[in-house]
């Protein structure tokens, strides 16, 4: 009984809102002049964000703030400031600086985008009402993806219509069809589960965004960086190492503007290390804490290149993790990997094998011959 | 053969002893039967079923990355940093590197530029480590109890210092202080303030060997003692190996004159005469139990009898036979030849002193011209403090890291006397008794967050330097007085400035400038100054007849004595609030977490006594251990226990017996000659590691005499012959194509200090589990020291021997893995998949040695499951984690752990090898057990390499392996132990 009254109230209150929000709103529409005389009324944070999704027209020809300033990285760079980036920065001005932003932009992309933008000053302050909001609030989750999940219950109507007919309905006279669709059914679905099951904890594919629109592209791809100038200790110890804000500003205390991104992402960077500030990137290649796995090995002794575990980086500008880091994955090249056994003196200790080479009983040595596999190599 | 017994319930009828611990296994577990009922069997089933189902609808957590802003050159993200400092804790100094990963120490190394140590290190200075990540140090200064900030602290002392009254005394109180600079501030510190008065107090007193070479020599000093230049060592009542003075660099020195390896043919000898069992009786050739009370007498006698035969004129008195023999002996070793005592008794000192006079070892093996610096205190001058305290001539106070009100006998008085005191500073880095009484608390930081430097024997320097920033917000009691007396600059420049005015000179710094002298000394963390050398001491006679005459020169009566020890793992008690020191078990009772008394099976068979039965000693309950070997009348407490406030770990573990300590002629006299013992009627359980892997009648120790081995190399190892010829297998032989480890063990060298232990636990996150658990036998330390007594019960002969994984070729625990989690490596190593585990237990059902441990319950935080947990030490604390290291995984609930023979440096050094392109050169592989290990008895390395020294050891006729009748293969071996005695001539 108390449950349900509550609940009753809820709802009075969402309605009781939402006519205050209608009555409010009218009352804007109704006088205009209203905000041009007093600063005192609050932004319509609704009406920010419909301008925002352009709902309501931001001009002539012009396009929604959100299809450049989007809420989610797509798979594709987006190279301009995400909204709620922006959000941020437009929260801190006052609104002459943030229609003189907007509407007067500096910059070629900008200047070419903004030109077609025809906002009143309540319009703005609506509009920048609801980024401050945003900057506070943050954009909401990303919708999940449900693909799998729509083939699993598709499968399921199927069959369940499938067992229907075949019980009660018998329609379809060949029954064969029915246990075909049922089989099939049951063991494609098995195959979700066990798929899923398994890729439970990898994340091959993950790619998170990052405080800073870095793109691999840019910088291995178009501008050459060898890998271990900004990932050195990859060549030394265990983990490749993030470059320190320090290592960027080798370049970027010149390099200012981005070829795509102007001023905006790279002002990051200077400004972290300008002001103290932590760069908090988002891990990507992730192993589980029982499993110790040293770049210098790879690198530096196996002499393996960066992209056969990490993929074609260097026309990644979203980096992604390529493999699904299983230890399958790992077992299965040690299987296939010629050691450089002559190169490096360390493998003399080998005589055996060096024997067996030299007598042509073996063509190559693969790093599982040699203990690659053994457990305690990489679970200590 | 000999037959061995592990303890005294193996002596006993079997039944009786299985009913014994059937009992006792009713009764733990009705004490915490599990409540489990039908309503917690759905909650968990739901519990699973939903954490299932948020696991797999769930994204895996994002995990952040954040790089330098500016990386410093050096550190480099999961490599590890060494830095060269010092440990001292008021007892023992001990140079040292710290190991420091990703900003955080975790794990400390001796320093192996150091020739004293060679690169080793005690139990006690590998745990220290720990004490840096107690939650329970004081954090912050406070004044009454209020927190103050450290400028409002020092505009207050320097107020006060400013408007002293000159009648009063400002006191400083401090341990040994070793350290020049220190000395030189403090100097510097009473040049300023001439009320300021210096005193320095022991927690343990060693001031009756100072005097006693004052009487001889006119110098109060301590020798260095040279135990490798000895061919007959003999101790009466001196722990040296486990903790009277330089137990590490003593310990290695005895290993060093009695190996059989090399070639070496010759070794020492050493007899110890003793009232307790201790670490080094329990290793001595040849061991003589003695009440405390008789020192003076078996002294006395020796003295006349070696006096008598140096042409001295001396009354004829007969001593005991066994003292004449050994005076013979010791005559046929002048020159060559060591007599120690541990008692801190002016009399038994100074005829220790005119005994080695005599016998010439003066400038042999001990060397009056380099003292060492250790133990200053001087017991009377602290009793004139107290006095001066009760009269209210002391004004002010500074507890400098000591901490008399737990330390000093009489403690109610000291605590009387400081009460009397207006300002009470404490200045210490850990929780103490004496902090309690104290309205400053000014906290010093952990020696690993800190500068200072150390002399401990003149020309020898050492530097301290901070591993870590601060913690907390703490300060060094050097920095407090510069910030009080205004002194420029920190105590970093202090030192440096000290070092480049007194130590620095024309022969150290070699043509370099002092910057760049100090840059190196920093590296290498120790300086040798071989041209600086103490003063040349001669020898002036000191008043026998009297010391005699005040030695009782009877035999003692039958009262029942108190005999106050240092344990190994505890010592005088300042690291007590370790987890790593509480479950480290005794090297001789194999009991942790508690002190006891123990007493010598025929005196228990008197009271009727048994072990855990709890008596009454003077008003002080406590339980008893039946300990074989003790002398008759003598009942024996350790020290170190029953702080009121040391923190979370050590507070009210055990009892205290401090108070029970006299004074006796101006000297700490650590036996008390008279107490009274009942038994009270109840029982305690101990939590005593001892007959939990026993390992009935078989020849797991070899061992032999001397004259035996010299004629035959395999003599008391001819079983070992046998089995090989027997070697025969249906499976086939594991082939090995680049390495094969293996690690030989010289028992003959292991004196059982059991440093190998921790540092075991510190470098592979060997969980902690509490007392309770070790009664449960649920210990897991991958590391343990067998001990196995022979022969009689009053006196028996004791061996002991390292145990972990064996890492058999043809492994019994291998083949009924159900899940293949453990198995064989390429490379000889038995090979253990936690993550794989669950948690079977048939491996270690199926190991016949009985190394592998089972986590019963989450000891170290690896899980977030409640319930799963069993810390009582705080080891799940992220403070207290910090210390884990991260190239081992830290294993959870329900798997099996054991010794990976420390693969992660295998990995390490392999990884360096092939880096750089190179073969592995022998010995650069070290485990964390033969790294640390003061007698170098552990040898690790490629048995698939003939020049290894592992194989070279492996050709030993000594060498056997565990159990090897059973074909298990082991790729540990050991080598037979060697007892430098007559076996048919015995000394007593």
């Amino acid at each position: 009984m108390v449950k349900t009254l509550s609940r009753s109230l809820c709802h009075g209150r969402k309605i009781l809102k939402f006519f205050i929000l209608f009555f409010v709103l009218h009352q804007f529409a109704g006088n205009t002049t209203m905000y041009a005389k007093s600063n005192g009324p609050e932004p319509d944070v609704k009406v920010g964000e419909r301008l925002f999704y352009g709902l309501i027209s931001t001009g002539e020809g012009s396009n929604s703030c959100v299809s450049c300033h989007t809420m989610h990285t797509a798979d594709t760079m987006n190279w301009n400031p995400s909204a709620v980036e922006m959000a941020k920065v437009a929260a801190e001005m006052d609104l002459a600086t943030f229609k003189e932003h907007l509407l007067t932009p500096s910059g070629a992309m900008r200047e070419k985008v903004h030109v077609k933008y025809q906002l009143d000053d309540e319009q703005l302050f609506h509009l920048q009402g609801y980024l401050k909001e945003l900057s506070e609030t943050g954009a909401k989750d990303k919708p999940m993806s449900i693909n799998q999940l729509l083939i699993f219950l598709l499968l399921g109507g199927l069959m369940t219509i499938a067992l229907v007919d075949l019980i009660f309905t018998k329609k379809i006279p060949y029954k064969a069809i029915h246990v075909l669709i049922i089989i099939f059914g049951v063991s494609f679905q098995l195959k979700i589960v066990a798929h899923e099951m398994i890729d439970l904890g990898r994340s091959e594919g993950y790619m998170p965004d990052q405080p800073i629109k870095f793109s691999h592209k840019v910088h291995a791809g178009d501008n050459k960086i060898d890998c271990l100038y900004c990932h050195s200790n990859a060549d030394e110890g265990k983990s490749a190492g993030l470059p320190s804000a320090g290592l960027c500003m080798n370049c970027h205390q010149v390099v200012r503007n981005g070829s795509h991104s102007g001023q905006f992402e790279i002002g990051k960077v200077v400004d972290a290390y300008e002001n103290n500030k932590d760069i908090e990137w988002v891990r990507i290649h992730n192993l589980p804490d029982h499993v110790f796995f040293s770049h210098a090995q790879h690198v530096n002794v196996g002499q393996r290149d960066c992209q056969e575990c990490h993929g074609d980086v260097e026309n990644m500008h979203i980096l992604k993790q390529e493999n699904d880091l299983s230890m399958s994955w790992c077992l299965d090249c040690h299987k296939e990997t010629n050691v450089n056994f002559k190169g490096n003196d360390y493998y003399k200790t080998f005589e055996a094998l060096h024997k067996d080479l030299a007598e042509g009983v073996r063509d190559s040595i693969k790093a599982a011959d040699i203990g690659a596999n053994d457990c305690m190599k990489c679970h200590h | 053969m000999k037959e061995y017994w592990r303890s005294l319930e193996d002596l006993l009828p079997a039944e009786e002893a299985t009913q014994e611990k059937k009992s006792s296994v009713v009764l733990s577990d009705s004490a915490d039967s599990s409540k489990n009922t039908r309503r917690d069997f759905l909650k968990y089933f739901g519990f699973s079923i939903a954490s299932a189902a948020v696991l797999a609808g769930c994204e895996r957590p994002v995990k952040k990355a954040i790089p330098y802003l500016i990386q410093p050159e050096e550190v480099k993200p999961g490599t590890a940093n060494y830095y060269a400092s010092t440990f001292y804790d008021g007892a023992e100094m001990v140079p040292i590197l710290v190991k420091v990963r990703d900003g955080r120490p975790i794990k400390i190394e001796g320093n192996d530029l150091c020739q004293m140590t060679g690169g080793s290190a005690s139990a006690r200075v590998q745990a220290s480590l720990l004490n840096l990540y107690d939650e329970s140090r004081p954090t912050q200064p406070t004044l009454d109890g209020n927190p103050i900030r450290w400028e409002d602290v020092d505009d207050k002392l320097t107020e006060t210092l400013a408007s002293w009254d000159d009648t009063k005394e400002f006191v400083i109180l401090t341990p040994s202080i070793i350290s020049p600079s220190t000395k030189k501030l403090l100097a510097d510190f009473k040049a300023k303030f001439p009320f300021v008065i210096h005193e320095t107090f022991d927690a343990f007193s060693y001031s009756a060997l100072r005097q006693a070479y004052k009487q001889s020599f006119g110098k109060a000093i301590i020798p260095s003692f040279r135990f490798d230049q000895a061919k007959l060592v003999v101790g009466f009542n001196a722990d040296f190996l486990g903790t009277w003075l330089q137990p590490t660099v003593f310990g290695r020195q005895y290993a060093s004159a009695r190996k059989l390896t090399e070639g070496q043919r010759e070794m020492m000898r050493h007899v110890q005469f003793e009232p307790i069992m201790t670490l080094t009786g329990s290793n001595a050739d040849e061991r003589i139990p003695m009440a405390a009370s008789d020192e003076g007498y078996c002294l006395n006698s020796l003295y006349l009898a070696i006096a008598k035969q140096s042409g001295l004129m001396v009354a004829a008195v007969k001593g005991p036979d066994v003292i004449d023999k050994i005076a013979d002996e010791l005559l046929a070793c002048r020159g060559k030849s060591l007599v120690v005592s541990g008692t801190n008794d002016i009399g038994i000192q100074t005829l220790v002193v005119e005994i080695n006079h005599l016998l010439q070892n003066v400038g042999q093996t001990i060397m009056v011209n380099s003292p060492v610096n250790l133990y200053q205190g001087d017991d009377t001058a602290y009793d004139a403090l107290l006095a001066r305290m009760e009269a209210n001539k002391v004004g002010a106070v500074m507890f400098w890291e000591t901490n008399p009100v737990y330390h000093a006998p009489l403690s109610s008085r000291t605590e009387e006397a400081i009460k009397k005191v207006p300002v009470r500073l404490a200045v210490q880095s850990q929780q103490t008794e004496t902090a309690l009484l104290c309205n400053y608390q000014l906290p010093a930081p952990h020696f690993l967050e800190r500068w200072d430097d150390t002399e401990l024997v003149d020309g020898v320097y050492t530097l301290t330097q901070p591993a870590i920033r601060p913690l907390f917000k703490t300060r060094t009691p050097q920095e407090n007085l510069m910030a009080w007396a205004g002194f420029e600059g920190t105590y970093y420049d202090f030192i440096k400035l000290s070092w480049k005015e007194n130590v620095y000179n024309s022969n150290l710094s070699k043509g370099k400038q002092f910057e760049n002298f100090w840059k190196v000394s920093l590296r290498d963390g120790i300086v040798v100054d071989t041209k600086k050398s103490g003063e040349t001491l001669t020898y002036s006679s000191a008043n026998i007849a009297s010391v005699m005459k005040n030695n009782s020169s009877a035999k003692s009566s039958n009262d029942l004595e108190l005999v106050l020890y240092q344990s190994v793992p505890i010592g005088d008690g300042t690291l007590a609030n370790n987890p790593w020191l509480q479950e480290l078990p005794e090297p001789v009772s194999r009991v942790c977490w508690d002190n006891y008394v123990s007493v010598s099976p025929a005196f228990a068979a008197l009271r009727g006594w048994s072990q855990g039965d709890v008596v009454d000693v003077n008003g002080l309950e406590l339980p008893v251990l039946v300990q074989p070997g003790q002398a008759r009348n003598t009942l024996a407490v350790a020290v170190g226990y029953g702080r009121s406030n040391a923190g979370r770990v050590a507070s009210d573990l055990g009892k205290n017996v401090y108070p029970f300590v006299t004074l006796k002629n101006g000297h700490r006299l650590y036996t008390i000659p008279k107490v009274e013992a009942v038994a009270t009627g109840g029982t305690y359980e101990l939590a005593a590691t001892q007959s939990h892997h026993s390992m009935e009648g078989r020849a797991l120790v070899r061992e032999t005499t001397i004259a035996e081995y010299l004629e035959n190399p395999a003599a008391g190892n001819e079983m070992h012959e046998k089995v090989e010829k027997l070697h025969t297998t249906l499976y086939h032989e594991h082939e090995y194509k680049g390495h094969h480890w293996g690690m030989v063990i010289d028992l003959n060298s292991c004196i059982g200090c059991n440093a190998c232990v921790v540092a075991c636990s510190a470098e592979n996150n060997v969980p902690v589990v509490g007392r309770n658990e070790v009664r449960r036998s649920h210990e897991m330390h991958w590391l343990r020291l067998d001990r196995y007594y022979a022969g009689d019960t009053d006196n028996p002969e004791v061996v002991r021997q390292p145990v972990m994984c064996q890492h058999c070729d043809n492994a019994p625990c291998e083949n009924v893995c159900p899940v293949a989690a453990t198995n064989h490596s390429s490379e000889g190593i038995n090979q253990m998949a936690y993550n794989r585990c669950i948690g079977t237990r048939y491996c270690n059902n199926n190991c016949p040695y009985k190394v592998r441990r089972f986590n019963w319950y989450d000891y170290t935080g690896a899980d977030t499951i409640p319930n799963n947990r069993v810390d009582p030490a705080g080891m799940t604390l992220d403070l207290k984690r910090m210390v884990l290291n991260p190239d081992v995984t830290v294993r959870a609930k329900g798997v099996i752990e054991k010794c990976s023979m420390c693969i992660q440096r295998i990995q390490d050094k392999k990884l360096t090898a092939k880096k750089d392109g190179r073969q592995l050169s022998d010995g650069e592989i070290k485990t964390a057990c033969q790294q640390t290990c003061p007698a170098d008895a552990i040898t690790f390395g490629d048995m698939n390499d003939p020049n290894s020294k592992v194989s070279k050891l492996l050709k030993d006729a000594r060498q056997y392996g565990l159990l090897e009748e059973l074909h298990t293969l082991p790729s540990v071996v050991y080598l037979s132990k060697v007892r430098n005695k007559d076996k048919n001539k015995t000394l007593s």
